[in-house]
């Protein structure tokens, strides 16, 4: 369970992250943000097989990872954490999605190689995307864009909220269950009997659930009236048009043109 | 206005199928006193600070802050009258970083962009802890996040300081600190705590709860000698006030590196 705790706080270290003052973090939130979701809405749209056309994208997160100074070590331990729930979606389709088709080395190969291997290389690029904008900008600014972009102040705060919470649940969960570890006394048992199980979450939701209350008392406390106000408001600069303008140009050209295509046959002149 | 700043009338409050939690509690406070609410566990005291704060409603009695009355309609301007330092600093502090979380409560009363640098550090160094601006709440210390917790509601400029078990789960350096910042602020205080000794250091009056009912409103050091109610309040004398069995004699203890 402390892998659990750990793993919650070193997502939380993007948030020390997005305090730096980089290249990266120096962009508008919202600049940030509406080109985050333009390019995993290319990426959405692209036919299911493609994979070496999907490739430009990755230069996004490239980017951000690049000018944001974010340690590739924390990046990669992050996507780790989510490959399972990627592979989850696209395990089957080799086998739900047989037939033949033409792979680079000449062999066919069955359909579903190829759409699993594209499903796989949208979710890293879309994850280490989010998780870049994160770590450029931390959730606090993220928000605020997304009040600034004119949605409603309700859905913003549950966002907020929703990241916040995540983080009482873990704690909660990683004391209770250390609580509970502690308490076995060195039974040599691995994992939660069912009945205890039950009882387990009971805790940990009743506590979370406390705990939340109290985080939201709190915010009411010091005059929290549902909406969010920074000591500096964000100011739109060229710089930001530029970005946000390329980051739309970009990905289009890339959806319309296959680039490693092009320039592949640009290189050997074929 | 009147002189009584914090006024509480026959309060009473019990929480659903249960005995109640406060009867017949009544108190006032005066301007730039500092009280403490002791008494055992379970005796009310936070449940006295979330009615004071509006976050419970009262069953029976009332409260008022000044001329205003603890309603729902009026807790909006009784928010900025009344600073409540949680218990648990992790409950309070929200922002990314300790200068955002002090700037959170001023920005929402309205203070402008342009004055809040100044609000803003000056609180944090009326706690001694300006050169935490940068760095993440969930980073510090516990004294460091008791002492930015503090500086969150001293940036909104109450009158009233009410404090929930501020010395809670302090070193003993870092509750020195704090009983020190609490005796340098002018604000009327209100202190939940179990600390008698940090009640003998900051305040003037006591109020004793019990099974949710006033036991003692009285002086510190009346109260603290009259051993018979503090048993009947399931407390002790502050250790400082304690008389200890003798000490052994010194020359019995060698250096530690002599011990192998
Ligand atoms: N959320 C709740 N729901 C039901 N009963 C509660 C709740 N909170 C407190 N009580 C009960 O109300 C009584 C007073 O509790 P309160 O928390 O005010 O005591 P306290 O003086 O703050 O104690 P402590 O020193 O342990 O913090 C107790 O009997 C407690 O069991
Ligand atoms: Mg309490």
């Amino acid at each position: 369970m402390a892998g659990l705790a750990h793993a919650l706080s070193s997502i939380r270290r993007a948030d020390s992250l997005a305090g730096r003052s980089t290249l990266a973090s120096t962009i508008d939130a919202r600049a940030k943000l509406l080109a985050s979701l333009w390019v995993v809405g290319v990426l959405a749209s692209f036919p299911s097989y493609e994979v070496a056309s999907l490739l430009p994208l990755a230069l996004f997160p490239v980017v951000l990872l690049v000018t944001g100074e974010v340690p590739l070590g924390w990046l990669c331990g992050r996507l780790l954490l989510a490959l399972p729930f990627v592979l989850m979606v696209g395990m089957l389709n080799p086998w739900l999605d047989p037939s033949p088709m033409a792979s680079p080395w000449g062999a066919p190969i069955a359909a579903g190689w190829f759409s699993l291997a594209s499903i796989l290389l949208r979710g890293l690029i879309a994850v280490s995307s989010a998780l870049l904008l994160l770590a450029t900008t931390g959730i606090i600014r993220i928000g605020y864009a997304m009040s600034a972009l004119g949605l409603p102040a309700v859905l913003v705060n549950q966002v907020l909220f929703l990241y916040r919470y995540l983080f009482v649940v873990g704690e909660e969960l990683a004391r209770t269950v250390q609580a509970w570890q502690l308490r076995r006394a060195g039974k040599p048992r691995h994992g939660v009997p069912p009945h205890q199980l039950k009882l387990l979450l009971a805790a940990v939701l009743a506590r979370t659930f406390q705990r939340a209350m109290r985080i939201h008392q709190a915010m009411l406390a010091r005059g929290f009236d549902g909406q969010l106000r920074l000591p500096s408001a964000p100011r739109w600069h060229l710089r930001d048009t530029v970005f946000l303008l390329f980051w739309i140009a970009f990905p289009l050209l890339a959806r319309l043109v296959d680039i490693p295509l092009t320039l592949g046959r640009l290189l050997t002149g074929a | 206005m009147s002189h009584h700043l914090l006024q509480v009338e026959n309060l009473g409050f019990a929480y659903p199928g249960q005995a109640p939690a406060l009867d017949k509690v009544s108190f006032t406070l005066h301007h730039g006193e500092a009280v403490a609410v002791v008494g055992g566990n379970g005796a009310g005291k936070s449940t006295l600070l979330q009615l004071l704060t509006g976050f419970l409603m009262p069953a029976q009695g009332q409260i008022r802050v000044g001329e205003l009355r603890v309603e729902r309609r009026t807790l909006p301007q009784l928010r900025r009258t009344l600073g409540f330092v949680f218990q648990n600093p992790d409950d309070q502090l929200f922002m990314p970083t300790v200068y955002e979380d002090v700037a959170f409560g001023p920005l929402n009363l309205g203070v402008s962009p342009q004055d809040i640098d100044r609000v803003v550090i000056h609180a944090l160094e009326q706690v001694g802890a300006a050169s935490l601006a940068g760095r993440a709440p969930w980073e510090l210390s516990g004294g460091q996040k008791r002492a930015v917790a503090i500086a969150g509601v001293l940036a909104m400029q109450p009158d009233i300081l009410i404090l929930d078990e501020p010395s809670d789960a302090l070193d003993p350096a870092a509750r020195r600190r704090l009983i020190g910042l609490l005796q340098r602020f002018e604000h009327t205080k209100l202190i939940a705590t179990h600390d008698l000794d940090l009640v003998l250091d900051v305040c003037s009056r006591v109020i004793v709860l019990s099974q949710g009912r006033v036991l003692a409103n009285a002086r510190p050091l009346e109260l603290f000698s009259d051993d018979a109610l503090l048993a009947q309040a399931s407390l002790e004398r502050p250790l400082s006030m304690q008389t200890r069995g003798s000490i052994p004699n010194a020359s019995h203890l060698r250096p530690i590196r002599e011990i192998k």
